[in-house]
């Protein structure tokens, strides 16, 4: 059962790890990530000058107005990545002419899908632990809400996971590596603006169903640093949507 | 054992194949010919779960491919027209995944990626990546993955396609030797690649077959295989 999952993803992760593309995308998210990080510890500290000559009592909170914004760029810039890594799931396999390797094994599309699923979401935790270190340096010379930290980057990569599934969804509509991006990226800007659905109506019955669906609502409260778990069902139940219409556009090839 | 009974397949209103029953035993090899949309790589592609039949059934060893397919395609090794190879891989590693992939037990791995690389003689390639092979020597590794999970049977559309006299030898003796261990299918354009080494012979034409059996009944009265093809196909 296991056995194919752990081959496709050991194969895929060793394909990207070898790949220079990866570390060509990996190097422009770290020099954004901490040119911004540089940005924000700048403001934060320009900040908490200003509060303490001002003699009020109490800092400024590290994780609301350092580490949350810091957040809010790394998703955003995650989720460009995330669209132009997603050729690698099936649109390439389809393009090298790979695909019949996996179609003609003895295993089940929801096994290919599955283990598709997974390198992404390994790809999605290596990416963020690599942008994880710019915050956590700043544990060498002052304390951070460690909590609060690990509970808004476990909320971002399952916010992502929806946004990688999407683009696992694009990659197997087609085979062209430019219509994939391009596709994903409607894809994950269609999720972003799920959320405005809430402005266009007056319906309180229709603003509060809009603003459950909307991912940047879940994702506000995962910044926060609280754990929901109503969030956590809904946006892995999204995800598992996106499976759902992969598995169902993998199993298509055969019936076509 | 593989039977093909009242296959068919429609691409919108147009039949690529069309109510073909055929069927080879254990231990022969079946020659498939045609000329180009005659409906081969078609047929290949539903006999491996590929494809799905629009009517009929294809059984690997009894098992139904559309209701068994996970049954039916361990049984079975398949290299299309142009080998799906990831050329980033190292022949070793891509044997490697083939059999995480076919769920070969792990105490069987090494024996079996052992028998693929010493069947196909990739012993001096075995630890190069594949995309610096030459042509021949990734068709020997397209067939090599077929070996994985050691299947009985052996499907092959057109190994021979853009490889030179030597290597089509080279191959034709592969083919030659892997006959004792399994039923093959083989679809090829080089007729006397199919006298030499075929036991039986299909040939289909306009998704159609046109004449089946053993090479020995096709070629009686003294006609030579290309004949009876040319007269089948006009």
């Amino acid at each position: 059962m296991m056995s194919p999952i752990l081959a496709i993803l050991k194969k895929d992760l060793t394909a990207l790890f070898t790949n220079s593309m990866f570390y060509l995308l990996t190097g422009i998210c770290c020099c954004l990530w901490g040119l911004f990080f540089s940005f924000e510890l700048y403001a934060f500290v320009q900040k908490s000058y200003q509060l303490s000559t001002q003699v009020q009592q109490g800092g400024l909170n590290i994780h609301q107005h350092l580490v949350s914004s810091y957040i809010v760029i790394v998703h955003y810039i995650l989720v460009f990545i995330i669209a132009a890594l997603s050729i690698r799931f099936f649109a390439e396999e389809k393009k090298l002419n790979t695909f019949p390797v996996l179609l003609t094994s003895p295993i089940t599309s929801w096994q290919i899908v599955f283990a598709k699923w997974l390198v992404g979401a390994s790809l999605i935790f290596f990416l963020l632990f690599i942008s994880a270190i710019f915050p956590l340096s700043l544990l060498t010379f002052m304390s951070l809400p460690i909590k609060l930290f690990l509970y808004s980057y476990f909320g971002v990569f399952v916010v992502l996971c929806v946004y990688m599934s999407a683009g696992l969804l694009a990659s197997s509509l087609t085979e062209s590596l430019i219509v994939c991006v391009v596709l994903s990226l409607m894809f994950n800007i269609c999720l972003l603006l799920m959320g405005v659905g809430r402005e266009l109506t007056d319906s309180l019955i229709f603003q509060e169903l809009f603003g459950f669906l909307a991912i940047d609502q879940h994702f506000a409260t995962f910044r926060k640093g609280i754990f929901s778990f109503s969030s956590i069902v809904y946006l892995l139940s999204l995800s598992g949507l996106f499976g759902l219409m992969t598995e169902r556009v993998v199993e298509y090839h055969r019936w076509r | 054992m593989i039977e093909v009974k009242s296959l068919s397949k429609r691409f919108g209103k147009h039949w690529a194949v069309k109510n073909t029953t055929w069927s080879v035993e254990d231990n022969r090899l079946l020659g498939l010919l045609g000329p180009n949309g005659a409906g081969k790589s078609t047929t290949m592609k539903i006999m491996t779960g590929l494809l799905c039949s629009s009517e009929g059934q294809v059984l690997i060893d009894g098992y139904d491919i559309l209701t068994h397919p996970i049954e039916a395609k361990r049984r079975i090794g398949y290299l299309p027209e142009t080998p799906p190879l990831y050329e980033e891989l190292k022949v070793v590693d891509f044997f490697d995944f083939v059999c995480g992939i076919k769920s070969v037990d792990s105490s069987q791995r090494s024996r079996q990626i052992d028998q693929a690389i010493e069947k196909m003689s990739l012993q001096e390639v075995a630890f190069k990546p594949i995309r610096v092979l030459s042509k021949g020597f990734k068709q020997r590794v397209g067939i090599g993955q077929t070996l994985i999970g050691e299947p009985s049977i052996l499907i092959l559309d057109e190994p021979s396609v853009g490889l030179d006299p030597h290597q089509v030898v080279e191959l034709r003796n592969i083919i030659k030797g892997l006959k004792k261990d399994h039923v093959i299918v083989l679809s090829t354009h080089v007729l006397s690649e199919v006298e030499q080494i075929c036991d039986d012979v299909v040939i289909l034409d306009k998704g159609e077959v046109k004449i089946q059996g053993t090479l020995q009944e096709l070629k009686t009265g003294g006609r030579s295989l290309e004949d009876v093809f040319i007269e089948v196909t006009r």
